[in-house]
């Protein structure tokens, strides 16, 4: 546990200081010095251990006391308690320049691995990897019947090969492969003897071990692998258990094809294949290389695995083991395969069937996930059709499983890192999004991430409308998910949503069929190319929304709308487009009501508005009739809290952060649409643009702007915040620039005192945007523009996104706007 | 870019803990490499982001204040990018899967960051991350001081998932009250999980985090990306129900800080540098003899 009493200890480690230090370092030099290592030199120890490794600051040991510490760890009598602990604390101070330990001389294989943790974890600098490598090898090769087990050598060697993949020769690593088959395919079948110490109970006479069983029980009926069980073990077994757990990566190691060469990621899996069937059928004649023989018997021990899985385990522990056997085996059978093609058919029989076999079992489902990922690695080199495996995982799995915090890391995992794989079945990945939003909407922490680099592959032309309704409604998801598992009979002891919070009124709802047919359309498993109107599901599921997964999925939310709008953007055409800033429009005052989630998402989608129709200018023409009723919804609505929120943030509330991107371009809290209608409703951006749809923008805004300056129902709401104004104030002024007819109701002369609204002036007499504003439209009536096709202007607090746009499209008729400015 | 937005989604969470955490002991300070005794006790000016300082650290951009020295660690300025195919993780540099590092971490209550801070409680990082020579002075310090932070980098974003999970589950509090040691911990029920750490933060390579909270205190792995995780899972499982039982870590006077043999002990037979083993139920209680005999409880 960790307590107030662990608390002082590690501030007393860290507050330790170094004259203290050194005088505790003189003490354990001391005891390290005496014949015989007590208690008091393990407490001493431990005490170092704790000092060096509180403070992630170097901490200056004495030279003699780093001297006997490695002398210690050396020593042929030392008890293994304190060498653990010297090794301990050489490696926590580690990297250290002034270690002088070699592995040269010991002769004990564990107080060989000690001493390689300590040199290994050093970085390498004086090629300490290589010459714990070439120790290791000499005890390897040494062979001899009596000598040092080889037992604690193997993990060593797996550092090694992991660590610094080009230090074994070419020789070794044959020799290394002939001594593996032997582990894994010759293990002794008989158990262990029992090493007792003759002890009070012991019988007399030695029993006669008995066979190794399987891990049901019954007499092991083949070879000895990691599920093979007994009572006690002998020494090969143990190194079966040793060789099949780095059997993988060695078999990744040794294959030329792999790490060595340079370019191999680059080399093309055919081109790698052929190589090894030309060398397979040359040798064909004679005894087959360590290699190809470590293949050959690493594709047996697999199969064999595959069999001894379909065995009842007696043992919880057991039952699991069988399972990551069972996912150890598909990996391997994997790398055989990529390494030689010639077991691909041999292996395909047996993976169907095991793939038949796993499908009906939901205790196995995660081992589904490395059989389609062989399908996807051969299932082209095999002519075998890898649609159905992935259908059947992308289609079912995630809406059974999506609660499993492991799973669904591993499957999303999966789709992310075989985009590349997926090819013509790309579709159906892309067809699945439903289903795999699932796990993102329970499991939004860690996936979120995953998402964001996943999306854009989910992304075309076909979906992108409904992978945004999708999104927008995530949320939602999560609270149907939730509502989903308090409906299905219990599956496990423990609830999987929060027992805390009751919904009976949600529950009894649910059963209408009017709300059945809606969540059966938000619960669907695959794309279905309509969308419908959740509203009523929003109310439903009303009581769930301060549920605090559905909240921390909303704040998910707004990163995966970046992403999904930054990877719409690169393919997006005009009808697209503008299907999406309908869409945007439509479903700014249609979310679900999760504290905070409006707010947020408002903040992406009008920045979001803004950037399409940068990209698509006639966009604002184009939706004219929409954005009328947009603008006019917002002027109809009394209390217009919510509506007008989504046209701006309320600068009552404060600001959460927001998107990066969004904050760099300057485009904190405004009002988009009536911005973009401002910048864009020109006869220079479309020349379908007419005076008639400008006079009618021109007052749907004065009415607007009448309306959030002059009615105020309640002293409860919050007054317009002034960018509102301003903006309103702004885009009036353009619109009015553009039109014969405005200038009049705008301006009372060319007087250059403030014109256009005298209520403005008394809504909001020291309001600091608004005198900007007014100055502005003063200066712009003082010299009126040419009318017909004015450039865009950009005043007010967008000046930064409004300087980047003039820059980039300045129409060469705004000299006058020029002239008018100076 | 979707790493950047990404954690910014996840700054709301990560910022106020990472904070908290910062705010003493194990916290980020300005590095004052010459002298570290004096610099643990000296209060400087707290950075932005712990986080942001790993990043820094892993990518040598940090500029410190006051000082126009080069950045940390240069060495490991070129972000490997993350590799797509699965082909290229697994055939890359480094074949194979095993386990970078394993740590041990408190854990606090959603509603009790304040109190306290997301501490490390024993760290074993198998081998060095590769990296190549630094021929600056306080290179290995560097290097140490950067192992450090990343272990507590990950620390924090363990917690911070543990927490978020347990109040998705309702389970807002931790259960602190003690059951009696004889009781085994169901571990099957403790709260459990996995997520990514891209490449360049906080280690160079991608690596995948699973992690087990077991009442006050996280169990975690650090893995290379494509390690069976079942395996793992079920390691890690088992490596907690050791480390309670011969720790006795639930009786409340005992602690694990001062008990770094045994720990070392469980790992140099159940994980040895870090090489995830299929052990059997017998091969479990052979080692555990094994085990039993070198330190009798």
């Amino acid at each position: 546990m960790f307590t107030a009493g662990a608390e002082s200890l590690l501030h007393q480690a860290r507050d330790i200081r170094d004259e203290e230090l050194k005088k505790f370092c003189s003490r354990v030099v001391n005891l390290l010095q005496k014949d015989e290592l007590g208690p008091d030199a393990v407490d001493a120890l431990q005490r170092l251990f704790l000092i060096v490794s509180a403070t992630k600051y170097k901490r200056k040991l004495e030279d003699t006391c780093v001297h006997l510490l490695q002398a210690t760890l050396c020593s042929p009598k030392c008890p293994e308690q304190l060498q653990l602990l010297c090794a301990s604390i050489l490696r926590e101070t580690s990297p250290r320049d002034d270690l002088t330990l070699s592995c040269d001389h010991i002769q004990s294989t564990r107080q060989l691995s000690l001493v390689a943790s300590v040199l290994l974890a050093q970085g390498d600098p004086k090629g300490e990897v290589r010459s714990v490598g070439q120790r290791v090898f000499r005890i390897l090769e040494s062979r001899q019947p009596e000598g040092p087990s080889p037992r604690h050598l193997l993990p060593v060697v797996s550092k090694i090969t992991h660590l610094a993949p080009h230090t074994l020769h070419e020789d070794q690593t044959n020799q290394l492969s002939k001594r593996l088959v032997d582990w894994l395919r010759y293990a002794s079948v008989q158990q262990g003897v029992a090493h007792t110490s003759g002890g009070f109970f012991s019988t007399p006479r030695a029993r006669q071990p008995g066979p190794v069983t399987e891990v049901d029980g019954a007499v092991a009926t083949d070879f000895f692998t990691v599920l093979s069980t007994g009572q006690h073990f002998t020494e090969d077994q143990w190194l079966n258990v040793q060789a099949f757990s780095m059997l993988r990566a060695w078999l990744l190691h040794s294959d030329p094809e792999g790490p060595s060469a340079p370019d191999a990621d680059d080399r093309s899996e055919l081109e790698g294949s052929t190589l090894s069937v030309l060398s397979a059928g040359s040798t064909a004649g004679r005894l087959l290389p360590p290699r190809e023989r470590l293949r050959e018997k690493a594709f047996e021990y697999c199969q064999r695995l595959a069999e001894q899985s379909t065995r009842r385990a007696l043992r919880k522990g057991d039952s699991d083991l069988q399972k990551a056997c069972l996912v150890e085996a598909v990996l391997v059978l994997d790398v055989l395969c990529r390494q030689d093609p010639s077991f691909l058919y041999r292996t395909l029989s047996c993976l169907k069937a095991l793939h038949a076999r796993l499908c009906g079992d939901p205790a196995r489902v995660r081992t589904l996930l490395p059989i389609a990922q062989f399908f996807l690695n051969h299932g082209e080199a095999a002519a075998v059709d890898s649609e159905a495996v992935l259908r059947h995982l992308l289609t079912r799995t995630p809406s059974e499983f999506f609660h499993s915090p492991m799973l669904a890391f591993e499957l999303t995992c999966f789709c992310r890192d075989n985009l590349p794989l997926f090819g013509r079945n790309l579709d159906i990945l892309k067809r699945s999004f439903p289903n795999l939003f699932k796990l993102l909407a329970w499991n939004s922490p860690p996936l979120t991430a995953e998402f964001v680099a996943l999306l854009p592959s989910l992304v075309d032309a076909d979906t992108a409308v409904e992978v945004l309704h999708a999104l927008l409604d995530l949320p939602c998801l999560t609270a149907a998910l939730d509502l989903q598992l308090r409906l299905s009979p219990a599956t496990s002891e423990r609830p999987l949503w929060d027992p805390s919070l009751k919904i009976p009124s949600c529950l009894e709802a649910s059963r209408d069929p009017q709300f059945q047919g809606l969540l059966q359309y938000l619960l669907r498993a695959t794309a279905s190319g309509t969308t419908e109107r959740l509203g009523p599901l929003h109310r439903l599921l009303q009581p769930l929304a301060s549920c605090a997964r559905v909240v921390q999925c909303a704040q998910a939310v707004p990163t995966l709308l970046e992403a999904f709008f930054s990877a719409v953007t690169q393919f997006a055409d005009g009808a697209l487009t503008k299907q999406l800033a309908l869409l945007l429009l439509e479903r700014s005052d249609s979310l679900f009501q999760v504290p905070q989630y409006e707010a947020h998402v408002h903040r992406v989608l009008s920045s979001r508005f803004l950037a399409l129709c940068a990209l698509h200018p006639s966009l604002v023409v184009e939706l004219a009739k929409e954005l009328l009723e947009f603008v006019g919804s917002v002027s109809g609505i009394q209390g217009r809290g919510a509506m007008l929120a989504s046209v701006v943030r309320p600068a009552s509330l404060p600001a959460p952060p927001l998107p990066r991107r969004a904050a760099r371009r300057g485009l904190r809290s405004v009002p988009t649409q009536v911005w973009a209608i401002g910048e864009y409703l020109s006869v220079s951006w479309d020349r379908r643009c007419t005076v008639e749809q400008i006079n009618r923008f021109f007052e749907a805004l004065e009415a607007v702007l009448f309306e959030v300056t002059q009615s105020r129902p309640s002293a409860a709401l919050p007054r317009c915040p002034p960018q509102v104004v301003t903006v309103l104030m702004t885009t009036l002024t353009k619109l009015a620039s553009r039109s014969q007819d405005l200038i009049p109701r705008y301006g009372r002369g060319r007087t250059g005192k403030p014109a256009g609204f005298p209520w403005v002036r008394e809504w909001a007499p020291d309001a600091c945007p608004v005198p900007d504003v007014r100055s502005a439209g003063g200066r712009l009536l003082a010299s009126p523009p040419r009318f017909s096709s004015s450039s865009p202007t950009s005043w007010g607090p967008r000046s930064t996104c409004g300087a980047r746009l003039q820059r980039t499209r300045v129409p060469s008729s705004s000299g006058s706007l020029c002239s008018c400015r100076r | 870019m979707g790493m950047g937005l990404a954690g910014s989604s996840k700054q709301g969470v990560f910022d106020r803990r990472a904070k908290a955490a910062l705010a003493g002991g194990q916290g980020v300070r300005t590095p004052p490499l010459p002298t570290p005794g004096a610099a643990l006790r000296a209060r400087g000016p707290r950075p932005p982001c712990a986080r942001h300082l790993v990043r820094a650290l892993a990518t040598g951009v940090r500029k410190r204040p006051g000082a126009s020295q080069p950045p940390l660690l240069s060495h490991c300025r070129v972000l490997r990018p993350v590799s797509r195919s699965p082909q290229a993780g697994k055939e890359g540099a480094c074949p194979g899967a095993m386990v970078h590092a394993f740590l041990i971490h408190n854990l606090r209550a959603p509603q009790a960051q304040d109190t306290g801070l997301c501490r490390v409680l024993y760290s074993c990082v198998f081998g060095a991350e590769n990296s190549p020579d630094d021929p600056r002075p306080h290179g290995a310090e560097r290097d140490r001081l950067l192992r450090k932070e990343q272990i507590l980098a990950v620390a924090r974003q363990v917690e911070s998932m543990c927490q978020l999970q347990q109040q998705a589950s309702g389970r807002t509090s931790v259960d602190l009250q003690l059951q009696s040691s004889d009781e085994p911990v169901p571990l099957h029920e403790a709260p459990h999980g996995a997520f990514r750490l891209a490449a360049g933060d906080p280690f160079q390579e991608p690596r995948t985090v699973v992690w087990l909270g077991v009442l006050s205190l996280g169990f975690v792995l650090v893995l290379d990306a494509h390690e069976n995780l079942l395996l793992a899972e079920s390691t890690l499982r088992l490596l907690a129900r050791l480390l309670l039982d011969h720790l006795r870590l639930l009786t409340p006077s005992t602690n694990l800080l001062l008990r770094a043999d045994r720990i070392e002990g469980i790992l140099a037979r159940f994980l040895p540098h870090g090489q995830l083993l299929f052990l059997n139920d017998q091969f479990v209680q052979g080692l555990e003899k094994e085990l039993s005999a070198s330190w009798p409880r």
